[in-house]
This record gives structure tokens, sequence and C-alpha cells, in this order.
């Protein structure tokens, strides 16, 4: 009894993130038989921007709101970790008020502290933010946004505009995780337990009102149900993944700068969600693995590639109103999909 | 009956720039009847509904419920008492099913939805008493159905379904027959005659014979104000509501 839920996940949707994540664990010992270690690093970019798509999605797809603030919560995470090892490897303690503390480059500590600090910065923002909607939740994310890229701007201890290099060696509960293999292994655990997560979450009751509120909002309301709190929610929810994210990316390049956090950088989360998919949880996965491998192979082609670009999510969005996951879809499941 | 008033509203007022849409209102429900409320289009009967759920708050006045002032009361906490709303233009989530909607509205009665883990559309503490709720309006044959996929008397009918899935003490139906054939209407009066008793009921409708077969007392609405309550008897002879309204429609 009781399964009739539209949103109920079908079959594919039960099947393609495991099936996105097993390709993807595939990825380095076909690099190693192809003699070709880049391909590690392009997947570690796919899972690293795959995460935050879906942390976004969760506001963006279910919820119905569409944030400019994202890149700034992944650059949060991103600044937790370079800020922890730059003290770790300076030597020099971080003054938090009556405490010191001496830094670290182990992202058990710094993976945790990012998601918080990220969430934390998204509950102050989303509190703001959610109590517009439409173009003024649009503009006001983007002021948000702006502010987080120029807070970074600002910290001139840790490199300011030109950014910040991570010189310790990356661990993860004491072990070495700089070498891109177990580096790449680490981030895809993370992504597979996003998924797994979120997964539940989407499904749940409160999947349900955010997806209500996001098509009827004052049903919502004469139910008995506020949105705004679930709404608040689901923004910081979706913060600490990003945050997650931008953690792991400042890790696997040794790098965080402000430029990751522009709100143009919120545009592409934006559209690696969209192209992918909204109504899915895993078509983010496959929007953030097409953005990535577009951007790497046009932009190889011609410096002009964002044109081409452009014209590809036109096409994707026009005849394909579920994004890439619709594409998937209809290949698995024949001519009657729709 | 007992006379018991759940709700009472005095010297509701509310103005949209100039227009008093709702111009010193006096109303009350006694627990347990249903109570008719007629006057012509534009004569402020959405605006007072609105006012009573929550969605629109008033300039003056106040609204007793259960003795409660309730008047500034958000929406959702006066549905967490027990007020539930049909919309006179249908309110629904578009892309759920039938069935997920009243689900929706089933959740929504049971406390908060802050619950992240158990699978909803696996739970039978929201599916049964949803089962039971379209069973009520006749639906339950089209509980898979989509809503896009539904016809305007079955999103009525769900809409309806959707209200009593919260258990309401008030119910507030805004013209629930609204646009429909003369086969659902009829169904619908039906329905709507079987809550009597259920629970305590204010209708808003334009059907005049429907209202005069349903409601134990009616209230005649015309430019935001209460012009005359009483007994459909009563109302049917008054003059002064001839003259405003009845005259014009007969
Ligand atoms: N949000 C609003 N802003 C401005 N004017 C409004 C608003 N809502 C209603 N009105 C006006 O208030 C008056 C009362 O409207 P209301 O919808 O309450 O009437 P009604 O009795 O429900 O009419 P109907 O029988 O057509 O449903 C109308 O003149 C309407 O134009
Ligand atoms: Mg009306």
């Amino acid at each position: 009894m009781a399964e009739f839920d539209p949103h109920r996940p079908s079959t594919i949707d039960r099947v393609a993130p495991i099936a996105a994540i097993a390709i993807l664990a595939a990825v380095p010992p076909v690099a190693g038989l192809l003699g070709d270690p880049f391909l590690i690093k392009v997947a570690t970019r796919v899972v690293v921007f795959a995460i935050a798509a879906i942390g976004l999605n969760l506001v963006v797809g279910y919820a119905g709101l569409v944030s400019l603030l994202h890149a700034g919560l992944f650059g949060v995470g991103g600044y937790v970790v370079g800020v922890a090892a730059w003290h770790e490897f300076n030597g020099e303690a971080l003054g938090l008020g009556p405490v010191a503390w001496a830094g670290t480059a182990d992202l058990a500590i710094t993976l945790p502290l990012a998601g918080l600090l990220a969430g934390i910065v998204a509950l102050v923002t989303g509190v703001v933010s959610l109590r517009t909607s439409g173009p003024y939740f649009l503009m006001i994310t983007l002021a948000f946004d702006q502010m987080l890229y120029y807070g970074a701007v600002a910290l001139q201890k840790y490199g300011g505009e030109d950014g910040l290099q991570i010189l310790s060696t990356i661990t993860f509960a004491g072990r070495d995780v700089s070498a891109r293999t177990p580096f790449f292994y680490l981030a895809l655990t993370i992504l597979a337990a996003t998924v797994f997560l979120l997964g539940r979450v989407v499904g749940s009751r409160f999947g349900v009102v955010l997806r209500a509120a996001a098509e009827n909002e004052r049903r919502v309301t004469v139910t008995g149900i506020p949105p705004y709190a679930y709404r608040l929610t689901a923004f910081v929810v979706s913060g600490v993944v990003c945050g997650l994210a931008g953690a792991l990316l400042a890790s696997g390049q040794q790098f965080v700068s402000p430029a990751d956090m522009s709100w143009v950088r919120s545009g592409d989360l934006v559209v690696m969600a969209v192209l992918g998919g909204l109504s899915t949880l895993w078509g983010p996965i496959v929007g953030a693995a097409a953005f990535v491998v577009l951007e790497l192979v046009l932009s190889s082609w011609t410096q002009y590639w964002q044109l081409a670009f452009g014209a590809i999510i036109v096409v994707v969005v026009l005849t394909l109103r579920g994004g890439l996951a619709d594409l998937v879809k209809l290949a698995t499941q024949g001519r009657d999909a729709r | 009956m007992t006379d018991r008033r759940l709700l009472e509203v005095k010297g509701l007022v509310k103005s949209f720039g100039g227009l008093k849409a709702t111009n010193d209102l006096n109303f009350d429900l006694i627990e347990g009847e249903i109570h008719g409320v007629i006057g012509p289009n534009g004569a402020g009967k959405t605006t007072f509904v609105s006012q009573l759920q929550g969605q629109l708050l008033p300039d003056l006045g106040e609204i007793l419920l259960d003795g409660e002032d309730v008047t500034r009361l958000p929406a959702h906490l006066r549905a967490r008492r027990g007020v539930a709303r049909s919309f006179q233009i249908t309110s629904l989530v578009p892309s759920f099913t039938a069935l997920a909607n009243v689900m929706l509205a089933v959740q929504g009665g049971q406390g908060h939805s802050f619950r992240f883990w158990k699978r909803a559309w696996t739970d039978d503490a929201l599916a049964g008493p949803a089962h039971v709720a379209l069973a009520t309006v006749g639906l339950d044959h089209k509980a898979n159905a989509v809503v896009a996929d539904l016809g305007h008397g079955e999103c009525r009918q769900l809409e309806l379904a959707m209200a009593l899935a919260m258990k309401p003490r008030l119910l507030l139906l805004d013209e629930p027959m609204a646009g429909m054939g003369r086969k659902d209407g009829a169904a619908m009066t039906d329905l709507v005659a079987r809550l009597k008793g259920r629970t305590s009921i204010v209708l808003i409708e334009h059907d005049m014979e429907a209202v005069f077969r349903l409601a134990d007392r009616i209230s005649v609405l015309v430019a935001g104000r209460v012009i005359k309550t009483g007994l459909p008897e009563e109302v049917r002879a008054d003059e002064e509501v001839r003259a405003a309204y009845l005259g014009h429609s007969h």
C-alpha cells in the first residue's frame, strides 16, 4: 500500500546514482591501464562539483529557490582547509579569542569544520534571504556572495586576491591522502555518503514539504506547515554540503582563491544542476560531469569555448525538461519513458 | 446542538487601498452548524474567509476561536487549531498525485515535519488517513492520478479531501460547487450534507438551492457587511435581502 507518490524514485532513480559512483570508482584503474593519470584529476573535479551541485540542488531543484550564494559557501569550506593548513605549515598559532590553535592539514578535522562554518554562514544569510523569493532572492544571495568574495579578497594575510597556496601534506586521520588516487577515493566516498543521506532526506516528510512549498506555498501553509523553517533548514544543509565540496577542491588542487567564490561560479553550480536535471538527486552528478568535461574539451579547441558551451546548454534546456538525466532515462527505458 | 460559539467575529475591517472589502463585519458560528454565507459577486466573501483562515490579516476587529483571540495568529497555527479551508480557485500541488496531496494535509495535521529519515510515501500513518479522506469524497479510485490529469470537479473534491484530512473543527468552504456540472454539484451537495454534525462549516456558495438546503443559518454579506443573519426561511422572506441580493440574481 501507499506507494503512490509521483516523486517515488523509479528503478532508474535508484540505480543511476549507484551506477554513476561505480563508473567513477573505475576511473583510477582505467587511468592506470591507459597510462593517463590526468584522468584521475578530471574525475576528482567531477566528484567535487557533483557534491556541490547535489547540495545546491536541494535548494534549487527541490525547494525551487535559485541561489547565487553557493560558490561563496563553497569558498568558505576551501578557506577553512587553506587557513588551517597555513597555520600548521608556518608554525604560527591561530588566535581565536582566548584559545590559540596550531592549525592542521588533517581533513578529519578540517572537513567537519568546513561544513560547520559554511553551515553557519548559510544560516545567517538564509535567515535574511529566505524572507524574499524569486528575483529578490536571487539578488540578495548574489549580494551575500559578493560580500563573501570581497571578504576573502580582504584576507591579506592569506594571500588576498592572489589566493592561498596549501603547502602542507594533506592527511586524513593521520594518513597521507595527498596522492591522486587516495584523495580521489576519499572524495568519492563523501559523494556516495551525500547521495545516500540526501536521498533519504528528499524522500522524507521534510522533503515532501520542500517540494510542495516550491509548487504551492499557500497550500502548505493552510495545512499547518510554515515553509520558511523548512527552507532555512534545506538552505543550511545545502551550505554544509557545498562547504565540504569546497574543502575538497581546495585540498585537491592545494590552492584556494577568491576567484572560486565569485557569483559567476555560483552560476556555474546552478548550470550543473539544471544541465543534469533538477528533479532527481543524481541529475547533478551527470550535470557536473558534463560541465567539467565539456569545459575541458571545448576550451582545448577554442578560446571562445563558452560560446559553444552556452549553445549546448540552450539546446539541453529546450529539448530535455529534466536535463541530461532525461536523456539517460530515455536511453535506458526506450521510447515510452515520458 | 448546543449553543456554544465556536467562532465569533466582531467589527472586522479590511481595506484594499480605498476599497473596504470587509466593513464592520459581525458574525458567529455555533459549534456543529453549517452557516451559509451568500452575497453578490465582490461582496467580500473570499476576503472574509481569508481573514478567518489567516492568509489575510484584518485592519480592525477581532476573531475569536473557542473564545480565544486568533485575530493575528499566523495561518499555519490556525490550521493546527483545526481551521481548514478549501479554496474558491483550486489550490493544489500540481505535480503530486491526488493521494500525495492528501498525504501532505495529513502530515500537516500530525505536528512538525522535521523528519528526515523515514520515507514519506511508504508511511501508513500518512497514507491510511489519506485514503479514508479520498474515499469520503468519492475520489479513492483516482488516488494515483496526478493533479494535472484530474478534471475540474475532481480537483474540487480533492480540495475538500485535503481539508477533511486535517480533521478540522472549523471547515471553511469557499464555493465548493463553483464551476461544477449539475451532477458533480449535486454530489458535492450530498457530501457536504453528510459532513453536517461531524464538523462546523462556514459555507460560501452561489448556488441558492444548495445553500438553502444545507445551511442551518444563513448570513447575507453585502459590500463587506453582514446585513442579515437568520434561519433559511427568515432570510428568504426578508425584504432587505430580496432588494439587495436575491431580487437581482433570480
Ligand atoms: N488582494 C486584493 N487586492 C485588492 N482588492 C481586492 C483583493 N482581494 C479582493 N479585492 C476586492 O475586494 C472585493 C471583495 O472581493 P472578494 O473576492 O472577497 O469577493 P467575493 O464575495 O468572494 O466575490 P466572488 O463572489 O466573485 O467570489 C472585490 O471588489 C475585490 O475586487
Ligand atoms: Mg469569492
